[in-house]
Formats: structure tokens, C-alpha cells, sequence
């Protein structure tokens, strides 16, 4: 079982890294576009995400879907600091897992509690699923009117919001578990 | 807990339903290949899974590829089923009866000689058919992902076979 558990905190680990690495980067490229202007690099930095309902010329900061209430330079801000805040969230549910799993390698099964931290780490996760779909739906419209978005980002969405789901049924085993663990002590 | 028991059942019936006509649709194009013996066919068929740009195209190892994926998926078909099956049990709300630990273990070693088998099966046909070394690092993330959910189950019929032996234990307590 031991090999099982290391594998999955391996992955933990690398998915946290990861995670981290995206978020620095993110934070990094929103900072420099706080003091850069020009609408080149800001388009071609949202087109890595996004892609416009029709061709648009590179150049126009006027052509957008939000032209009219705000700057394009200012929504990639606020898209990459909303993300970095959406992976950190995600991040602290990894986390709660994580260390259920070290306890589990521990021999430390049904202790106390142990259901209640698998129960929050599925529902963070769950969020998380929830939030980053919002929000690149919700940029992809303001920024390019990307209809496309909806649909292509529904089977990570459908991924991650499973794996929610079945830390969420590993709750539900583990509380009983820590149920009848109690009963069995109380009996002696 | 129902809630999200009855989310997991509806994901895990319609993955089901969805291998089950790939496998059927994949012994069709085999049967219909065998049948027209048109080698060209098969290029098209693969042009989405491989980069198919020279004009090898041998008809009886496309034959055998759709045979044995069929069955490969027939095979994650029957893991899925049998942890279709323990959801269910959980569902009627059945924790911690004998043997499902082992169902569980089954269910998950399943999912895991799938995913590895797939990506075998994948590039064995790419590189031999088409000389396509792409598809080695193109299906890594389909493997990762399948193999980590594989994990996920052995790690659940880890808690269920703790679960069962404190289960026994309480009742012989009693």
C-alpha cells in the first residue's frame, strides 16, 4: 500500500510545484504589464488563453467587447492576480490533502478529524474546479467575446470537479470509519 | 453523501456507455476494413490519433490495433463496472462489507493496466505504422491522469479494507 501512497504524494508534491511555479509567473507578467502600454504584448499575452470570435489587429487597444468600460491592459491585470488568487485556493485544498495522505503513511487511519480534513480538501477542490472555469469563461467574453471558452474548458472543469467528488466519498468512508473505530474503544 | 454518490454513478455510467461504443464503433471500422480491403482507409481513420504523413499504411496492423483497443476498452469497461458496483453498495448504504476492499483493489489495478496498456498500444501502432515518436510524449498526460484516478482507488480500498478489519473487530467485541 505504501507504493500506492508515495506515488499519489509524489504527485501531490509536483502538482504543488507546479502550481507555484504558474503562480509566480502569473504575479510576474501582471507586474510587468502595470508598467507596460503597449497592446502588441498585452493581446498577444491573452490570445495564449483566449481566441478572438474574428481577426483583430494586434495594434487596436480599442478592440475589444469591454472597449467600453475599461482598459485591455488593466483586465489582464486583474485576470492573472484573480488566477494566481483561484491556483493559491486550489493550492490550500492540496495541501489539507496532502497531509491526510502523510498521515495515512504514517499508520494513522480514522483518526479524529481525518474525515472532516478529507471532507474540506474535496470541497476546495470542488471551488476551485468552479472558480477557474467562471473566471476564464467570464475573461474569454470580456476580452475576445470567446464563446469557445465555454465549451473548451469544460473537460478540465468535468476532471478536476470529479476528483472533488471522490475525495468527497473518501470523506463520507472515512468518517465512518472513525465512527466505528470510536464504538470499538468505547466497547473495550 | 447521496448527492455526490449519485454525481459519481451518472459520471461513472456515462464513461461506461461512452468506451463501450468506442469499442463497439472501433470493431465496426475493423470488420468494415477487413472487408474492403482499402489500405488507404485506415490512414484516414488514424489521421486524428497519429501524424500519418507517409503513405505506409498496413491494413492487418491497423486490424489488429482496433481489435485489441476494442478489447482493452471492453477490459477498463469491466474495472469500471466493478467499482460502479461498490458505489452502488455504498450507495444502499453498505460500508465496510466483506470483500469490498478486494473490489476496490480490483477496480483500481484495472484502470491502472489500462491506462499503461493504452499507452503501449498507442505508440507501438504509431511508431511502427507511421514512425510517429510524437505520440510517445502526446500520450503521456491521457496516462498520468488515468493512472492517478487507478491510484485514487487503491488508496480508497486501502480505507475500506482498514475499515472492514475494525468493522470485524468491533463486531467480535461485541
Amino acid at each position: 500500500m505504501k507504493h500506492h501512497l508515495n506515488v499519489i504524494i509524489i504527485a501531490l508534491r509536483v502538482v504543488l510545484f507546479a502550481a507555484t511555479v504558474v503562480c509566480v509567473y502569473n504575479l510576474v507578467r501582471a507586474f510587468g504589464f502595470i508598467e507596460n502600454t503597449n497592446p502588441i504584448e498585452v493581446n498577444k499575452f491573452l490570445m495564449d488563453y483566449f481566441t478572438p470570435l474574428e481577426k483583430i489587429n494586434l495594434n487596436d487597444i480599442d478592440w475589444l467587447a469591454a472597449r467600453y468600460f475599461f482598459d485591455i491592459k488593466w483586465l489582464a491585470v486583474g485576470f492573472m492576480l484573480a488566477y494566481t488568487a483561484v491556483l493559491i485556493f486550489g493550492m490550500s485544498g492540496i495541501i489539507r490533502l496532502y497531509k491526510c495522505l502523510l498521515k495515512i503513511e504514517k499508520g494513522q487511519m480514522f483518526y479524529n478529524e481525518q474525515g472532516i480534513q478529507f471532507r474540506k480538501a474535496g470541497a476546495t477542490i470542488i471551488i476551485f474546479a468552479k472558480l477557474k472555469y467562471l473566471l476564464f469563461c467570464l475573461v474569454g467574453i470580456l476580452s475576445y467575446l470567446d464563446i469557445i471558452t465555454f465549451f473548451r474548458e469544460i473537460p478540465e472543469f468535468l476532471a478536476i470537479y470529479l476528483i472533488g467528488k471522490f475525495i468527497l466519498i473518501m470523506s463520507h468512508m472515512a468518517e465512518t470509519g472513525e465512527f466505528i473505530k470510536e464504538e470499538n474503544e468505547l466497547t473495550i | 453523501m447521496k448527492h455526490h454518490l449519485n454525481i459519481m454513478i451518472t459520471a461513472l455510467r456515462i464513461t461506461m456507455f461512452a468506451a463501450s461504443v468506442i469499442a463497439i464503433v472501433n470493431l465496426i471500422v475493423a470488420i468494415s476494413l477487413a472487408f474492403f480491403e482499402d489500405a488507404s482507409l485506415t490512414k484516414n481513420y488514424f489521421d486524428s490519433d497519429f501524424i500519418t504523413k507517409t503513405n505506409h499504411n498496413s491494413l492487418w496492423l491497423s486490424l489488429v490495433f482496433l481489435t485489441l483497443y476494442s478489447s482493452l476498452l471492453l477490459y477498463a469497461v469491466f474495472g469500471l463496472a466493478k467499482f460502479y458496483n461498490c458505489l452502488i453498495k455504498i450507495k444502499k448504504g453498505h460500508l465496510f462489507y466483506h470483500t469490498q476492499g478486494l473490489e476496490f483493489k480490483k477496480a483500481g489495478a484495472a484502470i491502472i493496466l489500462f491506462a499503461k496498456f493504452k499507452y503501449v498500444l498507442f505508440c507501438v501502432m504509431g511508431i511502427i505504422a507511421y514512425y510517429d515518436i510524437s505520440v510517445l510524449f502526446k500520450r503521456i498526460p491521457e496516462l498520468l491522469s488515468v493512472y492517478m484516478i487507478g491510484k485514487l482507488v487503491l488508496l480508497l480500498s486501502h480505507l475500506a479494507e482498514k475499515g472492514e478489519f475494525i468493522k470485524k473487530e468491533n463486531e467480535l467485541t461485541i
